[in-house]
C-alpha cells in the first residue's frame, strides 16, 4: 500500500515537470568505454561551473544545451572523469577511460588512513554498498560472511543479545577474546552492563547506528595492531561514521523499510496426550506405581511454544542531510528503529541521532566534531538457563499445565514459570542512552606536517527495571539498576608525510607520533525490594521489604605513547615500523608498562620493469609484518589480593577472601607474523588478497583452577601459550561488466588452526593432557584447542536389549559409563568461515545475494538433556517417541523404557553433540534503482531505490535445529554450546531509499 | 623555525600533560580490600570474622543445599523438581561430575579457608583496641565455624565412622589460609577428621561466651554451641556416654529451654542454640534462593522440589493427633510440604542448625544407650511427645532396650525433620536410607557407595593425591 501510493507520486512528479527551455547551442555525441568501446549507460555531463547536467541514455547518447564557450565535464563511477571544451563543436563523442579507482582507495589504519597500493597493514574494508544490501539491527552484523578471518557468531535470536566475534581465534582463555571496537577514534566501553538472565549480558555496542557508517575496517596483523598496543591483540575494528563534503547541492536521505520476523527452527516437543502416553508407560516400564496410567494425568493441554512465539515486525526510519562548502562540511541524521522479535515479549526501540561537523578556519586550521547520541529501549526477555525465559519454559513446560484458569485469568505454574503471564504482565525493561562523540582541531605546521589533538567521550547509562507481579512472585517483587559508564580519553598526533624532491620523488617519509591518555569510570546502583499492596505500584519504593541496596564502583586508566615510520622508495619498495608503550592502571606498579612494536616491509612486484609488460596484471603487492600487541581484557585489579567488603551477617559488615594475590602478573602478549600479497589483474577487475598468519599468545593470563580447598577457585597467572595460524583469502571482481549486466562476487574464507601449546602442568586428565576446564563439556587442551569437547562417546540403541549403550574410554560397550570413560571427540572451533557475496546488476536492477558458512565445528546442544531426559519432570522432545519396543529394533531412538538406562540415557555424552556446520544465505536482496533519467524529471529526486531483502531465508546443516548459536556469549572457554538459546530470525523485509 | 618551535610546543605540551596523569594509572578497588588491610586492627579483623558467617550462610553450606541433598538421599522427602543434578542424588545414580555437588564441596573449603585465615591472623593484629580476650573469642568463634563445616563435609562425602572406621577416608584437612602455594592434600582420615573437629569445638567451648547481645545469642557461635555439636559429635561416634554429658550441659544452661509450642521456627527464640540468621536483604543467596525455595509449594514462588514422601506422612500419621503433622499444609499440587520454611519470597528463614529438642533427643537416646528404658532417659523424652500432643511414654511402654531406642529414633525423625539430621540418624545406626520397597531400598543401605558423595571430579583431576569414594 505504502509503495503503490509512492509510486504514484513520482508518476505524478515525472508528469508534471516539462523540459528545460532550449539554450544558446545544443551538443550531442555518445560515450564509451576506453576499455572495450562499449556504450556508457548514466554518464554523468555537467557544465563545468553551474549545476547543469544530463546523463547519457543506455545506448551511452547525450544531448545538451550550453553556452557558449563551455566545458563539459563527463563523469561515470570506475572511469577517470573527463573535461571536454565545447568549442564550435555540436557533435562530441567522448572515451572515458576506466580509472585505477581501487588502487587509491584509501584503507582506514589506526590514527590515520593509507592507500590501497602502498598499505602494509592487513586491513578488510566493508564499504557502506554492503549495508545497503543488508538491513542490519547492530553494526556487529555486517561483519558476518564479509571479511576473512572473522568469525561473528550470532549468539541467540533475542533482540539485543551479545555477538561473539573472533578476528583470527582467539588470543585469550580468560582475557577478554572481543576486538576493540573504534568509531571516529574513540575506542567504545563494551563492559557488562546488564545482566544475563539466563544467557549473557546484553550487546554493550548496540546503539551503534548502522545508518550512519561509511565503512568498517578489520586490522588483523601486528603491522596494523601493533599501535593499539595492549589492546590490539585482539584485533581492531575501526568504524568511520559519513561525513560531509564541498557538494554543490546538500544531499537528503530518506531510507525506510519494514519487515517480517519469525525464527529459523525450533524444538518438536510432545503434545498433552502424547506426554500423558509416554509418561505413563514410562513410569510403569520403570516400576513405579502412581501415575502409570494417562487417566491418572491432568487431562488439559496446552502448546506452550506457540504460545510464546509470533510473527514478529521491524521497522527503521532515518532521515540524513550530507553537504556543505568550502570552509564547512557537515552530516547529520536521525533515525528510528522499532523491533518486535519473534519471541513475545522482547522488543526494540532505538533513536539515534548524529551530527559530524568540520570546519576550515583558514589554509592552516580545521576543527571539527562527531557526536552522535542513541536511546534505546529494550524491552528483555530471559532466554537460555532461566525458567522466566519464554523459549526455555515453553519447552520444557509439562504440556498438560495450562497459563489460564476456568476463568481466562493467569495461573502460577509453579517452578516453571507461566511465560504467558511473565510476558503479559511483568516489567523487564532495558534503557540505554549514550553519547559517543569527539571534538577536534588540526592544524598545518608546515606543508606535510599536522599536528592534531582531539578529546573524546563515551557515556554510557544504562537502566534495568524489572517488577514481577503478585501472580508470579507472591507478594510482588521489583528491582531497578541503575549503572554509568563514563570514559573520556585525549589523543595528540604529530603526522609528517613527505616525498622528498618534491610530488613524484623517488624516497617518501611518514612520522607519526602521538600520545593519548583514556579513563573510564564505572559505578552502579541497585535497589530490589519485595512486597507491594498492589500490582498497580511498579516502583521499588512501594516495597515493603529491601531485598538488595547496593551501589559500587570502579575505574580504568590507560596511558600512552605511540609512533608509526613509513618509509617507501619510488612507492614499490615499502618499510613500515610502528611502536607503542602503554600504562595500565590494570596492573601492578611493578609491571605497569608494556611496549608494542611492529615491523613491515612490502614490494610492489609490479611496478618493476620486468613485470611492466605482464598486461593483465595491474597491482601485485607482496608484503610481510612481524609485530607484538597485548590483551588487557583482566578485570581491572586482577593482581592484588583482595577481601571484598558486603560479605554481612545479620546487619554486621563482613569481609571474605575474593582473590589471591598475585603481584607478577603482567600483559597478554601476542607475536604475529604474517606473509601475503595484494592482487589486482585483468584491469583491475579481479582483485585477490592473500594472508597467511601465525600468531602466538604467550603469558596468558590464565585463571588457573586450583583445587577448591584453597578456598579459591582459580589463580590468575601468566601461563601458557596458544597459537592461531592460518590462512585469509578474499577474491572478488566483476565476473561480467558488460553494458546492460554486471556480476560482482566476491568470496572470502578464514581457516584456522587453533592450537594450545602450552598450559600448567600442574592440571592434568587422566592421560596426562594439561587442560583448563571450560564447561562441563569442554576444556582447553594442550597440543589441542581452546574449545574441545570432553565427553563419553554414546554408542545408539542395542537392538537386542533395547539399553542405550556408551562406549567405554577403551571402547568397549558399556550401559554404565562414568567420567572416566570421557575422551576428546573434537572442538567448537570452525576450520573454515567466511562468504560469498554476488550481486547481479541488469539495468536498474540489482539481485545480491549472500552466503556465509562455517565448517569443521561440533556443538554441543545441552538442552536435549533435557528433552530427552525421559525420567525428567519437564516435557519431552517428540524424538522419544521412538522408543525401542522389540528386539531387532533397529532405529530406535531412546531404550527401552524400563530400561535403567532408560534414565541415564540423557547424560551428558556425544548423543548431545552435533555437527556445527552450514551454509546460510544470509541476505538476498531484489532492488530497483529507478533510472536517473526519470528522476532528474522530478527535480528533486536524485536516487530512488526500492527493494526487498530476505535474511536467512536458506540454512544448509546436518543438524535439524538452529546451527548458529552460542550460549556462551562472549566466552572464551564456553563457545559452540547450546541451552535452548533462541535461534536466528529469519526476517522478510521491503524498504525504499530515497536521495533529494 | 617558527614553525618547530609551534611543534615542539604541541609535543612537549601533549607530554606535560600526560605526566600529569600518570598518578592517575594509581587507582585502588572500591569495593574490596587489599588482604594487608583485611586484619589490619579491631574493625578489619571482626569484618573478617563476620565474613566467616557470611560464608556459612551460603546456600549451599547452611542455606539448604547440602541440607536437602542428605534429604534427597533419606526417605522424608520425595524430589519431584527438575534438576538433573538433585534427580541423580535421588535416583542414586550420582556421578562424580555432579555440578551441584561440587559447588557444594567449593563453598564448604571456601568458608573453612576464611575461617582459618581468621584463626591465623587475629592473634597478631596490632591494635591497642583489641583485647587479648577478644582476639581470643574470635578466634573461638572461627575455630566452631571451621569445626561445624567439616563436619559437614565428613558427613556427607565419607562414610560414617561405624562403617567406615576411623582409618577410612575422610576429606582433606587444610588448616591453614591460602598465602599464594598450592598444596595438594590427601585425604585425611575419618579419625582424623573427627579429632580435628573435636579439638576445634573443645577449643571454642572453653572460650566462647554463653551469651551475646539480642538475637546474636542465637545466631552466633555460643559455648552451648559448641558443647551441643560435641553432643552430636560424640552420639555419631558412638560414645554415649560423652554425647549425653554435653547434652545435658546444654539443658541444663539457663540460656535455654523447650519451647511450649511449635511457633519457634525462625524466631531465634530460647529453643535455639545456634541458628544462622537470614533476612531479606542478607541471606543465603540473596534473591535466588534459601530453605523455603525446596522446601516450599511453588504457588509460594518456590521451586517446589521436595514434599513430603509417603513413607514421612506415614509416619506422622502412626500417632493419631501428632501435632508436628500440622506444621505441613497441600500444595496445589496435592502434594503436602512442610511450613518450617514458609518464605520463598525473601528468603528470611533461618537455618536451624541446632535447637534445645536435639540435646533431648540425643541425651535420652545416649542415656538408654547405655542404661536401657530409665526414668532419666524417660523424663527428657516425655516434654517431647507432650508437646506434639502424644501420651507420655511409661518405663512398660516398651518391651525392649531396643524398642525404646527405635521410638526415640522415629520422634528424633519427626520432631528434626528437614532439618538437616534424618540421613546421619539412620546410616550411624546402620540403617537403610530408604524404607524396603522403595526401588532404590537396596542401594540405600548403610554402607553402599551412592549413600555418600562423590569427591567431585574437577577435584580428582587438579589434585592428584585425592582418592574417589568407591563406586563413583
Amino acid at each position: 500500500m505504502k509503495k503503490a501510493r509512492l509510486l504514484s507520486i513520482l508518476m505524478a512528479m515525472f508528469l508534471s515537470v516539462g523540459f528545460a527551455s532550449a539554450q544558446d547551442k545544443t551538443v550531442s555525441g555518445k560515450v564509451t568505454s576506453g576499455n572495450d568501446g562499449s556504450a556508457l549507460p548514466g554518464v554523468s555531463i555537467v557544465v563545468k561551473g553551474s549545476t547543469q547536467g544530463v546523463t547519457t541514455n543506455v545506448d551511452g547518447v547525450y544531448k545538451i544545451s550550453v553556452p557558449e564557450k563551455s566545458t563539459l565535464i563527463f563523469s561515470y563511477v570506475g572511469f577517470t572523469p573527463s573535461e571536454v571544451a565545447v568549442g564550435n563543436r555540436t557533435i562530441i563523442d567522448v572515451q572515458l577511460a576506466e580509472d585505477s579507482q581501487i588502487l587509491d582507495e584509501l584503507v582506514v589504519v589506526g590514527y590515520g588512513s593509507q592507500e590501497k597500493r602502498t598499505t602494509l597493514q592487513s586491513v578488510s574494508k566493508i564499504s557502506s554498498e554492503a549495508f545497503e544490501t543488508q538491513s542490519a539491527i547492530t553494526a556487529q552484523d555486517l561483519l558476518q560472511g564479509r571479511a576473512a578471518g572473522v568469525q561473528m557468531t550470532g549468539t541467540s535470536g533475542v533482540v539485543g543479545s551479545r555477538a561473539n566475534i573472533r578476528i583470527r581465534g582467539v588470543a585469550s582463555i580468560s582475557g577478554g577474546g572481543e576486538p576493540l571496537f573504534v568509531v571516529d577514534g574513540v575506542p567504545l566501553n563494551d563492559g557488562v552492563y546488564s545482566g544475563g538472565q539466563g544467557a549473557t549480558s546484553l550487546n554493550p555496542l548496540q546503539d551503534i547506528n548502522p545508518n550512519d557508517i561509511e565503512n568498517i575496517s578489520v586490522l588483523k596483523d601486528a603491522s596494523a595492531v601493533a599501535i593499539y598496543g595492549s589492546r590490539g591483540a585482539n584485533g581492531v575494528i575501526i568504524i568511520t561514521t559519513k561525513k560531509g563534503g564541498n557538494t554543490p547541492k546538500t544531499q537528503i536521505n530518506f531510507d525506510y523499510y519494514t519487515g517480517t520476523m519469525e525464527p529459523t527452527n525450533y524444538f518438536n516437543m510432545m503434545n498433552a496426550d502424547e506426554y500423558r502416553t509416554f509418561r505413563s508407560a514410562y513410569r510403569s516400564a520403570q516400576g513405579f506405581t502412581s501415575l502409570t496410567q494417562p487417566s491418572q494425568y491432568a487431562q488439559t493441554g496446552y502448546d506452550w511454544p506457540s504460545g510464546v512465539l509470533q510473527t514478529g515486525s521491524q521497522n527503521s526510519y532515518a532521515l540524513s542531510a550530507r553537504g556543505g562548502d568550502e570552509k564547512t562540511s557537515f552530516y547529520i541524521n536521525g533515525s528510528y528503529l522499532n523491533t518486535d522479535a519473534f519471541t513475545i515479549g522482547n522488543k526494540l526501540d532505538r533513536l539515534n541521532g548524529r551530527m559530524n561537523l568540520s570546519h576550515k578556519i583558514n589554509n592552516k586550521a580545521r576543527v571539527g566534531v562527531n557526536y552522535s547520541m542513541s536511546f534505546t529501549n529494550n524491552d528483555r526477555i530471559g532466554s537460555d538457563n532461566s525458567t522466566f525465559a519464554p523459549l526455555t519454559s515453553a519447552y520444557l513446560q509439562v504440556p498438560t499445565v495450562v497459563p489460564f484458569d476456568a476463568n481466562g485469568a493467569f495461573v502460577n505454574t509453579g517452578f516453571i514459570a507461566n511465560v504467558l503471564a511473565i510476558e503479559a504482565l511483568n516489567t523487564n525493561e532495558f534503557l540505554t542512552r549514550r553519547s559517543t562523540g569527539n571534538v577536534y582541531a588540526e592544524y598545518d605546521i608546515i606543508p606535510g606536517l599536522t599536528a592534531r589533538t582531539d578529546f573524546g567521550m563515551d557515556a554510557i547509562q544504562t537502566e534495568q527495571t524489572s517488577r514481577s507481579l503478585e501472580i508470579i512472585s507472591p507478594g510482588g517483587t521489583g528491582s531497578k539498576q541503575i549503572v554509568q559508564d563514563n570514559k573520556w580519553l585525549n589523543t595528540t598526533t604529530l603526522n609528517y608525510e613527505k616525498y622528498i624532491g618534491g610530488p613524484g620523488g623517488d624516497h617518501f617519509i611518514g612520522v607519526l607520533l602521538g600520545n593519548s591518555f583514556e579513563t573510564s569510570n564505572y559505578n552502579d546502583i541497585t535497589v530490589g525490594g519485595s512486597g507491594f499492596v498492589s500490582d498497580a505500584l511498579p516502583n521499588v519504593a512501594s516495597a515493603s521489604e529491601p531485598t538488595t541496596t547496593s551501589a559500587t564502583g570502579t575505574q580504568w586508566a590507560l596511558l600512552s605513547q605511540f609512533s608509526r615510520v613509513n618509509y617507501r622508495f619510488r612507492d614499490k619498495y615499502l618499510l613500515e615500523g610502528s611502536l607503542r608503550r602503554d600504562g595500565s592502571s590494570r596492573f601492578g606498579a611493578n609491571r605497569r608498562f608494556g611496549t608494542f612494536w611492529a615491523a613491515s616491509a612490502g614490494w610492489v612486484l609490479s611496478d618493476e620493469s620486468f613485470m611492466k609488460d605482464i598486461s593483465f596484471i595491474n597491482l601485485l603487492k607482496l608484503k610481510a609484518s612481524l609485530g607484538t600487541a597485548g590483551n588487557d581484557r583482566i578485570g581491572n585489579f586482577a593482581s592484588l589480593g583482595l577481601y571484598a567488603a558486603g560479605q554481612d551477617y545479620n546487619g554486621l559488615a563482613g569481609l571474605l577472601p575474593s582473590q589471591p594475590a598475585n603481584l607478577n602478573l603482567s600483559w597478554e602478549e601476542t607475536r604475529q607474523f604474517d606473509i601475503g600479497f595484494t592482487a589486482a589483474l585483468f584491469k583491475n577487475r579481479l582483485n585477490v588478497d592473500f594472508d597467511y598468519y601465525i600468531k602466538e599468545t604467550t603469558s596468558l593470563l590464565l585463571g588457573v583452577p586450583i583445587p577448591f580447598t584453597t578456598g579459591f577457585t582459580s589463580f590468575d597467572q601468566n601461563v601458557g601459550a596458544l597459537e592461531n595460524r592460518g590462512i585469509d583469502l578474499q577474491i572478488g571482481g566483476d565476473v561480467v561488466r558488460s553494458n546492460k549486466f554486471t556480476w560482482n562476487s566476491s568470496f572470502n574464507m578464514g581457516y584456522l588452526q587453533n592450537t594450545v601449546t602450552d598450559l600448567p602442568d600442574d592440571n592434568q586428565d587422566a592421560d596426562g593432557n594439561n587442560f583448563i576446564a571450560g564447561t562441563a563439556s569442554q576444556r582447553a587442551v594442550q597440543g589441542k584447542s581452546l574449545n574441545e569437547f570432553y565427553l563419553i562417546r554414546y554408542n545408539g540403541i542395542n537392538s537386542q536389549t533395547g539399553d542405550a549403550e556408551w562406549l567405554t574410554k577403551d571402547g568397549e560397550i558399556t550401559t554404565t559409563p562414568t567420567a572416566n570413560d570421557r575422551v576428546y571427540v573434537g572442538s567448537s572451533i570452525p576450520d573454515f568461515t567466511g562468504g560469498w557475496n554476488n550481486t547481479f546488476s541488469y539495468g536498474g536492477f540489482q539481485l545480491s545475494a549472500l552466503f556465509s558458512f562455517v565448517s569443521g565445528n561440533f556443538l554441543m546442544r545441552d538442552d536435549r538433556r533435557f528433552t530427552e531426559n525421559g525420567g525428567g519432570g519437564f516435557n519431552f522432545s517428540k524424538d522419544i517417541l521412538n522408543y525401542w519396543q522389540a528386539p531387532g529394533d533397529t532405529d530406535a531412538f531412546f531404550p527401552r523404557l524400563g530400561s535403567p538406562t532408560a534414565r541415564t540415557f540423557a547424560q551428558r555424552s556425544t548423543l548431545q553433540l552435533e555437527d556445527g556446520s552450514f551454509i546460510r544465505l544470509r541476505t538476498a536482496t531484489l532492488a530497483y534503482n529507478f533510472p536517473k533519467a526519470l528522476l532528474e524529471k522530478t527535480k528533486f529526486l536524485s536516487k530512488a531505490r526500492i527493494y526487498v531483502q530476505g535474511q536467512n531465508l536458506l540454512t544448509f546443516s546436518r543438524t535439524e535445529l538452529e546451527p548458529e548459536a552460542n550460549g556462551g556469549g562472549n566466552s572464551n572457554l564456553n563457545f559452540g554450546e547450546t541451552f535452548f538459546t533462541p535461534p536466528q530470525a529469519r526476517v522478510l523485509t521491503a524498504g525504499v531509499n530515497l536521495s533529494f | 623555525m617558527k614553525k618547530i618551535i609551534v611543534a615542539a610546543i604541541t609535543l612537549s605540551m601533549g607530554t606535560a600533560f600526560l605526566s600529569s596523569c600518570e598518578d592517575r594509572l594509581e587507582l585502588e578497588p572500591q569495593q574490596s580490600l587489599s588482604t594487608s588491610l583485611a586484619f589490619v586492627d579491631k574493625r578489619a579483623a571482626e569484618g573478617s570474622l563476620i565474613g566467616v558467617y557470611s560464608a556459612v550462610q551460603d546456600l549451599e553450606v547452611f542455606g539448604a543445599i547440602p541440607q536437602s541433598i542428605a534429604d534427597y538421599q533419606s526417605d522424608n522427602v520425595e524430589f519431584i523438581g527438575s534438576f538433573p543434578t538433585f534427580q541423580e542424588i535421588f535416583q542414586y545414580t550420582t556421578l562424580s561430575d555432579n555440578g551441584s555437588i561440587s559447588t557444594m564441596w567449593r563453598d564448604n573449603y571456601s568458608a573453612i579457608l576464611a575461617a582459618n585465615a581468621v584463626i591465623k591472623n587475629v592473634p597478631g593484629v596490632e591494635d591497642a583496641a583489641f583485647t587479648a580476650a577478644e582476639k581470643a573469642q574470635f578466634v573461638a568463634e572461627a575455630q566452631f565455624l571451621r569445626a561445624i563445616v567439616y563436619f559437614q563435609l565428613v558427613n556427607n562425602f565419607a562414610q560414617p565412622i561405624n562403617i567406615g572406621t576411623a582409618s577410612g577416608a575422610g576429606v582433606p584437612l587444610v588448616l591453614d589460609p591460602f598465602e599464594g602455594e598450592v598444596t595438594l592434600p590427601a585425604r585425611a582420615t575419618i579419625g582424623e577428621v573427627h579429632t580435628q573437629i573435636k579439638a576445634d569445638l573443645e577449643a571454642a567451648a572453653a572460650v566462647l561466651p554463653a551469651t551475646y547481645t539480642g538475637d546474636f545469642t542465637r545466631g552466633r557461635a555460643t559455648r552451648g554451641a559448641a558443647q551441643g555439636m560435641l553432643a552430636r559429635l560424640h552420639l555419631y561416634r558412638g560414645e554415649y556416654a560423652q554425647a549425653a554429658t554435653f547434652a545435658n550441659q546444654v539443658i541444663a544452661s539457663s540460656t535455654y529451654a523447650l519451647a511450649s509450642n511449635y511457633s519457634f521456627y525462625n524466631g531465634a527464640t530460647s529453643e535455639d542454640v545456634f541458628t544462622i540468621i537470614m533476612t531479606a536483604i542478607d541471606n543465603s543467596r540473596t534473591g535466588s534462593g534459601g530453605w523455603a525455595s525446596y522446601y516450599s509449594p511453588a504457588e509460594d514462588g518456590a521451586r517446589g522440589d521436595c514434599p513430603l514422601s509417603a513413607n514421612m506422612i506415614a509416619a506422622f500419621q502412626e500417632e493419631a493427633g501428632d501435632r508436628r503433622f500440622l506444621l505441613t499444609k497441600k500444595g496445589a499440587n496435592g502434594m503436602t510440604y512442610t511450613t518450617k520454611f514458609p518464605d520463598a519470597v525473601n528468603n528470611t528463614d533461618n537455618s536451624p542448625v541446632m535447637r534445645v529438642t536435639e540435646m533431648y533427643l540425643t541425651a535420652a537416646e545416649a542415656l538408654a544407650e547405655q542404661n536401657g528404658i530409665t526414668a532419666a532417659s524417660l523424663a527428657l523424652m516425655n516434654p517431647l511427645r507432650v508437646r506434639a500432643g502424644l501420651p507420655v511414654w511409661t518405663a512398660t511402654t516398651f518391651a525392649s532396650k531396643e524398642a525404646y531406642i527405635a521410638a526415640i529414633l522415629k520422634e528424633r525423625r519427626k520432631e528434626l525433620a528437614f532439618e538437616g539430621h534424618r540421613r546421619m540418624d539412620l546410616l550411624r545406626k546402620g540403617l537403610a536410607l530408604r524404607p524396603a520397597g522403595d526401588a532404590q531400598f537396596a542401594q540405600s543401605a548403610a554402607g553402599q557407595p551412592k549413600t555418600i558423595l562423590p569427591i567431585p571430579q574437577r577435584e580428582l583431576d587438579l589434585n592428584t593425591n585425592l582418592t574417589q569414594n568407591q563406586g563413583y
